[in-house]
Formats: C-alpha cells, sequence, structure tokens
C-alpha cells in the first residue's frame, strides 16, 4: 500500500519548523547540565548562557575513574537488563490472558496490579528492606530486579493488555482453525503484533531501574554492589553538591537510555500494524 | 597498664587467645567525597599495615540515604561496625538502641591520660545523650561569616556590615549585601541566639522557646531581607553571586571553602556582634551572633560483632596524627585539641576564624524532639522573615504545630 | 463461578482485619515489654546503682543489674556488662543473660581495690540456614508447579502434585510466620506465633480449595498465564503493605510504642484544627494534589499525543532524530533538571524573568505566590513528564490500522474528523492504562515539589505525599505518616473505582 504524498515539502517544512523549536525548547534546560559538565569548577551554573564557555573533560574522567565505575556501569546495566526481561516476560503472558480470557477474578486481578502502585513508596522501603532482609537478597542484584519488577509490572500488564485488546480476535480464530495451539498462537502472531507496545514497556522497565538510586542505596551496602544512580547521587552532599561531577555523570547514564530507545524506535513505529496483517 | 596493653587484652580475649585464621573485617560506612575520602581511606591503610590482623572496608554512601540505612540497617544486623555522620540525630538513635554507649569503652585508666581529653570539650558534650557517651568527635561544623575582599572589610557589628552593604548598593544596585538560607533555621540560628531566642526540648518533649526573643531575631532578619539580601536566595545562588563579586557577604560553613577554590578574593570572619538584642553580654558589649555547632561523630554501632577491634580503630582515627592529616589534606576542622598547637595550624586565618567561632557556638541539641522543629520553623521562618508577618502570629502557629505532633 | 463479583473488597477487608489482629498482638506486646522493664527497676535483690564513671569532668550514672555474679545493664539488647572480679587475670567467659549460652568478654580494665571490670555481650548465635534462598527456591517451584499444574493437569495436578504444592505453601508459610517475628520494631512478638499457627492451616485450606477450584474450572489457562506475575508481585508488596498499614495505628516513641487506634485519622481528617483553606490543613493539600495529578497528566497527555501525531507522518525525515532527541528530560537524572529549572524560575537572575522583561512584561517573583509557584512545578514537571507520554502514544498509535484513515480519506474527512472519529476512540486502549497509573504516580510524585517550589510560600504547594515525606522523615512521626499513606491510598482507590467504571463503559462502548 502506498501512501499518497500531497505536496509533501511546503508542508513539511512547517512540521520541521515545529518540530526543530520545540526540540531545541526541550533541550534548552539540558545544556547548562552539558555546560556545568564541561566546567572544570564543582559549582551550580546561575549565568543566563547555556552555551558551554570551557571545554574541559576533567569532570567527565573523574567519574569514569572513581572506584568500581566499570562494576557500578555493570551492576547498573545487569539490574535495568534482567528487571527488563522479567518485568516485559511475566507481563506479556498475564497481560495476555487478561486480554483474551473471561474468566472469575479478572477485573480483581487487574485492579489488584494497579492497587499495587497506590501505597505509597515511601513507607514501604523499611518493610521492603525487612522482605529482602528474609529472603536474603540483601546486597544481591537479585533484590533490586525483584524490588524493581514490582514497579514495572503493573504498567507493562496494563499497558500490554490495553494493545492486546486492540488485536482483532479473527487473526487468532482463523489460526486456530488451523490448528494451531493458543501457546503457539500467543508467540508467533500476538507477540510479534504487539511489538510497538513491548517496545515501550521495555523502555519504561529499563528506565525504572536504571535512575532509581533510593532503594538501591538503602538496599546495598558495598561499593562494588552499588549501582551508577548511587554513585552520581553521592557528589550530592549535606550543603554543597559537586555540580561539575553530577551534571557529567547524569550525562554518562543518560547516553545508555538514549542508545537503547534508538535501538527499540523501530519496533516502537515500524514493523507490522494489526491493519496490514488483516489487509 | 598502658591504653596500648589495653587494646591488646581486649584483642587477646576477643579472639580467645588464638591465631586467628583471617583477618576481621570491619566495616565503615561515611558519605564523604573527594578529599576527605581520600584522606580517611590513608588513615584506614595505615590503620590495616598497623593491625595485619584487621581488614577495614569504608563504604561511601550518599548523604540522602544515609539516615534511613542506618534505621533500616542496624536493628538486621546487617549494619556497619562504625559510622561517621552529625551528631543531631544521637538522642534519636540512641533511643532506638543503635548507638553502642562508650562510657565503659572510653572510660579513664589508671596511669593513662584520659581518652577524651583529647577533644574540645563541647565535642563531646554533643556526643553525649541522658548520661550514655555514644560516639567520638572527628570534626565539628559551625558558620561564620564569608567576606570578598574586593568589596568589604570583616565587621565588628552588624551595624558596621549593614552600613557596609548599603553603601555598595548605593553604588551599584545588583550588588547584594548579605546572602544565606533566611528560612532554615539552621541558618537563622545566630540571630536567635543573639536574641535570647534558644529553642529546647524537654526530655517528655515539651518546647521551650522564649517567644519574645525569637521574635525579636525574626523582626531583624526581616530588616535585613528587606534591605540587603537578595530575594529567592538559596545555596545555588548565593554561590554563584559570591564568584560574580554581586554578593558582600555570605554566611556559610567550613564547607563553603571548597566551593571558593577559584575564588580570587574571599576572606573568613567570625560573625559580627548583633547590634540592638536587647540582651547584655558579660563582657559588657553587644551580644555576638550564636550559630550552632555541629559535631560530625564517630559511632559504633550497637550490634557490631567487633566491638574491641572497632574501638581500636576509633581511637586511632581521632588520635593527633590523624587528626592533624584530616585537617590539613581535607580541611576539616577537627575536634582533636592539640592539633590546633600545630604553628602552621594555629597560623591559617580560617582556622582562627573558625575557632574563635567555636567558643560563641551554641551546641545543636541531639534530643530526638529537635526533629519535630525544623519543619515548622522554616514556616514560621518564611512567613515572619521574607513575608513580614508578626512573629507573634507565626511563632503562636509553630508552638501549636510543635505541640501536637508530641 | 460465583454469582458474584469479587472486587476489591474482599482483599481490603481481609488487609484490615489482619492489620487489626497485628496490632491488638502488637499492643500487648509492648505492654507487657513496659512491664518488664518496670519489674526489672523496682525488683529487689542483688541491683546497685554502680558510681557513676568520672570522665575528665563528665559523668554518665547509670544504673545496673546484678544477676548471678555479673552485672547486667537494663539495656540489655546491647550494651556490654561490668563484671567485677577478683581473679588474677579477668574471667573470659561468663552466662550474663542465663540463657545457659556463654557470652563473649569484650573489654576489661582494672577496677578499683583490684580486679578488673569486664565487658561482655551475649554471643552472636551461629548463622542460621540461608532461609531466604530456601525460600526464594520453595517460592520459584510454587510458581513453576503452578504453572505446569495449569498446563498439563493430568501428570502435575493428581494427588502427588497437589501435595508437593500444599507442601510448598506451607513452608513458605511457616516460614513466614516466623520471621514476622521481628517485623514490628521494638516489641518481641511472642503472640503472634499461635495467631500465625492458627492462620496457616486456614490459608492453606483457602488455597487448597480454591486450587481444587480452579483445577476444574475452564478457566485455568488463564490462571497459569497470570500466576507467575502475581506471585512474584504479592510476596514484595503485600507485607511491606501490610506494616505500612499496621503503623498507622502507633505512635512511636524511641523504643517504645503506644497503640492509639485511629487518633491519627481522626485529627488528620479534622484539618489537624486549621480552617480549611489554610495550608496545612488535609482538604487545602489534597485539592491541590488534585489539580496537580489532574493538570499534569492533561497536559503529559495532550503534549505527547501532539508530538507522536505530528511525528506520525509517514514522509517525514528525521523522525528518528527527533523523536531520540524528544527523550531527553526522561533519560537525564531529574534530580540535576529540576534544580536548574528552579533557577530559570528565579525572581532577580532567573532565564525566565529575563525573557519576560525583554518582551517588556513585568517580572513574577515566581516562588512568592501560591498560583506561581505551583506554576512553576507544574510546569518542571511537563516537561520531565512528557517523553514519556510521547513514547506511549507512539506505541498505541500503531495499534491503529491505516486502512481506516485512508477509508475516512476516500470519504473526504478532514483532520480534525479523523482525530475525533478514528484516532481518539481506537487509542483508547492503548492509552488509558498509561493515563491511570501516570495518574497514580503523579499523585504520589514528591521530588519534583521537593526539589523546585519546596513547599513554598509558606507549604502552599504542598500535595499530601510531601507532607507524608516530612512528617516521616523529617520530624520522624512514622505513625502520623503511615495514616497519611493509607488516606491517599484509599483516596486513590476511590479514583480507580471511578476510572473502572469508565472503563467499563468505554469497553462496552468501543467493544
Amino acid at each position: 500500500m502506498k501512501i499518497p504524498t500531497r505536496g509533501p515539502l511546503p508542508r513539511h517544512l512547517g512540521r520541521h519548523l515545529f518540530l526543530i523549536s520545540f526540540t531545541a525548547l526541550t533541550l534548552f534546560p539540558v545544556m547548562w547540565v552539558i555546560k556545568m559538565a564541561l566546567r572544570p569548577s564543582q559549582t551550580f551554573v546561575t549565568s543566563l548562557n547555556p552555551l558551554p564557555d570551557t571545554f574541559s573533560l576533567q569532570n567527565f574522567k573523574d567519574v569514569i575513574n572513581a572506584p568500581y565505575f566499570w562494576t557500578q556501569l555493570g551492576n547498573s546495566a545487569l539490574i535495568s537488563g534482567v528487571t527488563t526481561i522479567v518485568g516485559v516476560f511475566l507481563a506479556c503472558t498475564a497481560a495476555y490472558a487478561f486480554s483474551r480470557f473471561r474468566f472469575p477474578g479478572r477485573r480483581a486481578g487487574l485492579a489488584a496490579f494497579l492497587v499495587t502502585q497506590m501505597f505509597p513508596g515511601v513507607m514501604m522501603m523499611i518493610p521492603l528492606y525487612q522482605v529482602l532482609d528474609w529472603l536474603g537478597l540483601l546486597d544481591h542484584w537479585l533484590g533490586l530486579v525483584l524490588v524493581y519488577s514490582t514497579t514495572s509490572i503493573p504498567f507493562c500488564v496494563w499497558m500490554l493488555k490495553g494493545y492486546f485488546d486492540t488485536i482483532p480476535h479473527e487473526l487468532e480464530e482463523s489460526a486456530l482453525m488451523d490448528g494451531a495451539s493458543q501457546i503457539v498462537i500467543f508467540w508467533r502472531i500476538i507477540l510479534p503484533l504487539s511489538r510497538p507496545a513491548i517496545a515501550v514497556t521495555a523502555l519504561f522497565s529499563f528506565m525504572t531501574a536504571w535512575n532509581e538510586f533510593i532503594l538501591a542505596a538503602t538496599f546495598m551496602s558495598d561499593e562494588r554492589a552499588f549501582t551508577l544512580p548511587v554513585r552520581l547521587q553521592h557528589y550530592v552532599g549535606n550543603y554543597t553538591t559537586e555540580w561539575g561531577h553530577f551534571a557529567a555523570g547524569a550525562l554518562l547514564v543518560s547516553v545508555p537510555v538514549m542508545g537503547l530507545f534508538f535501538a527499540l524506535q523501530k519496533h516502537l513505529v515500524g514493523g507490522l500494524t494489526a491493519g496490514s496483517v488483516k489487509g | 597498664m598502658r591504653a596500648s596493653t589495653l587494646i591488646s587484652l581486649a584483642l587477646l580475649l576477643a579472639c580467645g587467645g588464638e591465631a586467628p585464621p583471617q583477618p576481621i573485617q570491619l566495616n565503615l560506612w561515611h558519605a564523604y567525597r573527594g578529599e576527605e575520602t581520600a584522606t580517611l581511606e590513608a588513615l584506614v591503610a595505615e590503620f590495616e599495615a598497623q593491625h595485619p590482623t584487621l581488614r577495614v572496608n569504608a563504604v561511601s554512601v550518599p548523604f540522602d540515604a544515609f539516615p534511613n540505612k542506618i534505621t533500616a540497617a542496624i536493628p538486621r544486623g546487617n549494619g556497619p561496625d562504625l559510622f561517621i555522620f552529625g551528631h543531631d540525630r544521637v538522642g534519636g538513635w540512641a533511643e532506638k538502641r543503635l548507638l553502642e554507649p562508650l562510657n565503659l569503652w572510653s572510660a579513664p585508666i589508671a596511669g593513662a591520660p584520659d581518652l577524651l581529653e583529647r577533644f574540645f570539650k563541647p565535642t563531646v558534650e554533643a556526643l553525649a545523650y541522658e548520661g550514655g557517651l555514644y560516639g567520638l568527635p572527628l570534626n565539628f561544623k559551625t558558620l561564620a561569616l564569608f567576606y570578598d575582599k574586593a568589596l568589604v572589610s570583616a565587621p565588628e557589628t552588624t551595624d558596621a556590615l549593614i552600613a557596609a552593604a548599603r553603601a555598595l548598593r548605593q553604588r551599584d544596585p545588583r550588588v547584594w549585601g548579605l546572602g544565606y538560607e533566611v528560612d532554615s533555621l539552621y541558618f537563622h540560628a545566630p540571630w536567635l541566639h543573639a536574641f535570647g531566642g534558644a529553642a529546647h526540648f524537654s526530655p517528655d518533649g515539651a518546647l521551650r522557646m522564649d517567644l519574645k526573643g525569637a521574635g525579636a531575631s525574626m523582626r531583624f532578619a526581616h530588616a535585613l531581607r528587606a534591605e540587603i539580601i537578595p530575594p529567592e536566595a538559596d545555596s545555588q545562588l548565593i554561590t554563584g553571586l559570591f564568584y560574580k563579586h554581586q554578593l558582600a557577604f555570605v554566611i556559610s560553613g567550613p564547607w563553603f571553602i571548597a566551593e571558593l577554590k577559584d575564588h580570587p578574593s574571599w576572606g573568613v570572619a567570625p560573625l559580627p556582634l548583633v547590634n540592638g538584642s536587647g540582651q547584655t553580654h558579660p563582657s559588657g558589649q553587644d551580644q555576638p551572633a550564636g550559630p550552632y555547632l555541629g559535631v560530625e561523630g564517630l559511632f559504633m554501632s550497637s550490634r557490631s560483632a567487633h566491638k574491641p577491634e572497632a574501638f581500636a580503630l576509633m581511637r586511632f582515627l581521632t588520635d593527633e596524627a590523624s587528626a592533624k592529616r584530616r585537617l590539613k589534606a581535607a580541611g576539616q576542622l577537627v575536634a582533636n585539641r592539640a592539633t590546633y598547637a600545630d604553628p602552621e595550624v594555629a597560623a591559617d586565618p580560617v582556622n582562627q576564624a573558625f575557632q574563635r567561632q567555636v567558643e560563641q557556638a551554641v551546641p545543636l541539641s541531639n534530643s530526638p524532639h529537635m526533629q519535630r522543629l525544623w519543619t515548622p520553623m522554616q514556616r514560621a521562618l518564611s512567613l515572619s522573615v521574607v513575608e513580614g508577618v508578626d512573629p507573634t502570629e507565626s511563632l503562636a502557629e509553630l508552638v501549636k504545630r510543635v505541640e501536637e505532633s508530641r | 463461578m460465583s454469582p458474584r463479583k469479587p472486587g476489591l473488597l474482599a482483599p481490603l477487608f481481609a488487609l484490615l482485619l489482619a492489620a487489626g489482629a497485628g496490632a491488638l498482638v502488637y499492643a500487648q506486646e509492648a505492654r507487657s515489654e513496659a512491664e518488664r522493664l518496670a519489674l526489672l527497676q523496682a525488683a529487689e535483690g542483688p541491683q546497685r546503682l554502680i558510681t557513676p564513671i568520672k570522665q575528665g569532668g563528665w559523668s554518665f550514672p547509670r544504673r545496673f543489674e546484678a544477676k548471678g555474679g555479673a552485672i547486667l545493664s537494663p539495656q540489655d539488647t546491647h550494651v556490654a556488662a561490668l563484671i567485677f572480679s577478683t581473679e588474677a587475670t579477668p574471667p573470659r567467659l561468663f552466662d550474663l543473660d542465663g540463657d545457659g549460652a556463654p557470652d563473649q568478654a569484650l573489654a576489661a580494665r582494672p577496677a578499683e581495690g583490684g580486679g578488673f571490670l569486664v565487658g561482655a555481650a551475649p554471643l552472636t548465635p551461629p548463622p542460621s540456614l540461608p532461609w531466604g534462598l530456601l525460600c526464594v527456591a520453595l517460592l520459584f517451584s510454587l510458581g513453576m508447579w503452578a504453572w505446569l499444574a495449569f498446563a498439563y493437569p493430568g501428570r502435575w495436578a493428581g494427588p502427588l502434585g497437589a501435595g508437593f504444592g500444599a507442601l510448598n505453601l506451607g513452608l513458605i508459610f511457616s516460614f513466614a510466620a516466623s520471621r514476622a517475628l521481628d517485623v514490628l520494631p521494638g516489641a518481641r512478638l511472642s503472640g503472634a506465633l499461635p495467631l500465625a499457627a492458627a492462620l496457616i492451616p486456614l490459608v492453606l485450606y483457602g488455597a487448597l480449595g480454591a486450587y481444587t477450584r480452579s483445577l476444574r474450572s475452564p478457566h485455568r489457562a488463564a490462571f497459569a498465564y497470570i500466576a507467575p506475575a502475581m506471585i512474584g508481585m504479592s510476596v514484595l508488596i503485600l507485607v511491606p503493605f501490610a506494616f505500612g498499614f499496621g503503623l498507622a495505628f502507633f505512635r512511636f516513641n524511641g523504643q517504645t510504642s503506644e497503640f492509639v487506634g485511629l487518633s491519627h485519622f481522626a485529627h488528620i481528617l479534622a484539618s489537624s484544627g486549621y480552617a480549611i483553606t489554610h495550608p496545612l490543613s488535609f482538604y487545602y493539600t489534597l485539592f491541590v494534589t488534585v489539580m496537580w495529578t489532574a493538570l499534569n497528566v492533561a497536559l503529559h497527555v495532550s503534549i505527547g499525543l501532539g508530538i507522536a501525531l505530528i511525528l506520525r507522518e509517514p514522509t517525514l525525515r528525521f523522525k528518528g532524530v527527533y523523536r531520540v532527541l524528544l527523550i531527553v528530560p526522561w533519560a537525564v537524572p531529574n534530580y540535576i533538571t529540576a534544580l536548574i529549572w528552579r533557577g530559570m524560575f528565579n525572581a532577580e537572575y532567573g532565564l525566565i524573568n529575563h525573557g519576560l522583561s525583554a518582551l517588556g512584561l513585568e517580572k513574577i517573583q515566581w516562588f512568592s505566590a501560591p498560583l506561581t509557584a505551583f506554576a512553576a512545578n507544574l510546569i518542571t514537571n511537563t516537561w520531565l513528564g512528557f517523553p514519556f507520554m510521547m513514547v506511549v502514544a507512539l506505541g498505541a498509535l500503531q495499534s491503529i490500522p491505516r486502512d481506516l484513515y485512508e477509508a475516512a480519506d476516500v470519504d473526504g474527512a478532514d483532520g480534525w474528523q479523523k482525530f475525533k472519529l478514528i484516532t481518539l476512540p481506537l487509542l483508547r486502549p492503548a492509552l488509558l492504562p498509561a493515563i491511570i497509573l501516570g495518574s497514580v504516580w503523579t499523585f504520589n510524585m514528591f521530588n519534583i515539589i521537593y526539589l523546585v517550589s519546596q513547599g513554598r510560600p509558606n507549604n502552599s504547594t504542598d500535595i499530601l505525599i510531601v507532607e507524608a515525606y516530612r512528617v516521616a522523615f523529617e520530624q520522624e512521626r512514622y505513625g502520623y505518616a503511615a495514616a497519611y499513606s493509607v488516606l491517599i491510598f484509599l483516596l486513590l482507590l476511590l479514583y480507580s473505582r471511578i476510572t473502572e467504571r469508565v472503563s467499563k463503559a468505554a469497553e462496552e462502548a468501543y467493544g
């Protein structure tokens, strides 16, 4: 199917102008982060001009050369990666059941996932510590994976359930008639069609684990077990903050997220759509 | 018996007299950064070299997560053996039995110098709570007056400070006189105490506060705020203005020194005498400003499995040689008295200013009830100092709120 | 199966019941602890006040109890004891707590008049079995078993399989019950043991009943798909949740606690004695919270969806670049960007006021009035939050078949009509979850307000969770903060009931 192109240039020029100015506006505050990261000083930039005036890489060097930087980067990658896999996998199966089956307790089950997000996390911290202590998972990356999954799974289940709902049932019915089993339908039809939603949930699960520091700092007591955001938060003191290091670290931390998003976006927007399969 | 013999005896007892198969590991939590971490780690390495049977694992924990981590970890036996933190939570932690009382450990031994004699007395008092001594002081922190030598000189009194600020502002209205966080009790304390408005809590948690003095201090600060303090000044803005030579005076603590690394013309002096406080000082002069004295303590966990070894490290980190290194390499204002006899240390103008300031400082109460005061006080200061609401009104609300939280 | 809808009331009721039972046991424990201490202090016999140890001018008087030749501090949980011994060498082993096990000597010093004063503490018990890992393994095997039982009922749901499952479940619960003894701070919950013992068979019975019923049920495939996620979630959520719920009925004071019933709730709901329009009143804060949530979510969704629609144009180039650049606010840790926004709102030196005065407008003292301070928070959080909604909308838009638009083009529909009649209705199922969860998160989002306006002026821009955080961590009143949290929870529960109605209606309307 070919999308008709009606005088694309002038219309797209307007879009580009809007998108360029909106993107510039969005990136504007981040310019100060870059400026702070590139200055050799540790003070907060209060000047009006967001353009960097010096180009020193010292802050980046300091952050990277800090003890255990690579270990902590590895921890972050491991924890976020496993959280993403666990969260997306468990959520896919649960969401499929919520979307495709009618069974007693369906609404309650769906609501239960939502309810878990309602009690303020602030009050959950110490009891969560206790639970992880029982499980012997303090100071272990698996403990953080479990905790982060409890935040990411409910959203993933709801998001995927909503998306599965939009996939026409006719596809499965015809597959059933062809003799495919439930599991095959789930793996071969539903999951490929849901790639956009899976990309969204994967990115969300990853972000949940990647940028969190309070729980990680509370549950981990060994610098070799810390995640990168914990190291980053460490530049924030009681009265003063090492802003240069913090800004450099913040940029370093956000690069993998952008990379992941870049890799995921072809699934997010491209590929098959329900309509094209149907047609 | 000398102290060292005692320690070895203790070690012997703990080890049951046998050679230990593997070194004992001590965990030490701190929230240090940069030079402070480097100095601490160097000292720890030296300690390990002296005690081959001991290993020290110094873990740097983000400040924001520190108190929660202590409360969560120690009761469940996952905490550190030793940790370094401010003294203001000592009361609460002691009541929760998180801290080891050091009375026995630090008790004087016949023929040996008293361990506690090595510290400035108020720094030890800050760590005592209801009859127990719960830590050894490492450093102290207090507020002093930083000034830009390119603009002003150190004033003796607040009147002189205001006059200097006025003159500057008349020349250039972009220049402000004084910078500090006006709605924070910690920064307001110098005025509060000069006007006799100190806040205390009785052991059962009743607030004792001279409201007249507190109100007068708030009116005084409001006048400052209206004339010479920039509006909505937070610490980032204050540092920025001070660098741009648009701010003459800053009330801040020793941590500010590190921020001023690239500033060409800063100086530090004790806070000025407060004019018009209506309080009489024994010397017959005006009342000195009374900032809080904060003490950074070295605490032993009540659940430590290696208390004698941990105490040996406490002694080591607070002794004169360690203190000297902490002062010189990390810029800490150490609590060990003998350090300041060193001529090089004594000649340093920054040390002189802070040492003079400490004499006027008021130890910050470590009562667990103090935690109930900060938030309500912030609102009262915001109402009366920033917006000019009558202090009797804002303080009445404060008293009600603090009373309610009992 | 059962004609009645299970709904949320049943689990809530069970939770309340459990919290109540826990509270009762705990109250009793706290009382007996206080009695024990009083007894200790009043006890006759070998108790005496040791002469205060003089330390360079400071004296630390302490009361010690002598027990079996030892002197035991009343703070027996952690303090070393002082032992007076007249022997030539200090003793090395004692039994201070009378538990029959030896205690460990820690330090000794010569006492006045000869002998030694020795510090000692109970020996730490030998490490027990790695219960935690065992529990994880059990949970995992339970989950696997449930999965297998539902997927292959023939082999795994027979009597042997059921026995395996029941054993698993029983072990988990008895383990949890035995460890529940030290959930609540301060008190020793010996009373919880019989309670747990009574609960285990009950839970087992219920679980087995549900299991046998579900096996016979035609829905077992559905349960098999859901079980893994559910089991994992419940362990990590239920215990902390019950704990937080229980805290709300207590007042803590150091090591002691006091059962105060519903008085925290009463105090909060009575507006703490302030007028309803006072910034410290619960209802004022609730109003701010609702406005905060509604405006944020509305802005996140409309901006996110708008950008996603613009980026949807198939022939537009550099879409990937725009998309990646636009998620930057989400990717950079918000601790630093929130503070940059705060700097931009500064009255004298902020960029925004410079812009306003360059346009000939008057400067705004952003953090001096509730409305402008709220706007500053809102703008910051909109900036932080729209990329997430944009990503969700980009994904959700893929669920709409292109041919619908082509058909609409053939019918001559304009852009707005296509949006209203095709995009919006078809987007709903995929976007609604993000909106509902987004509002729950925004309701409980404390760090932006904590960083940007910090409640200025005068707490008038605080939302409920900020208030709870201040009470919990600045004032250390955990009970009161827990009551706040429970109220927040109940409000959100109410909200979800309403949205459920809406989504149900939507589901009926659109299939």
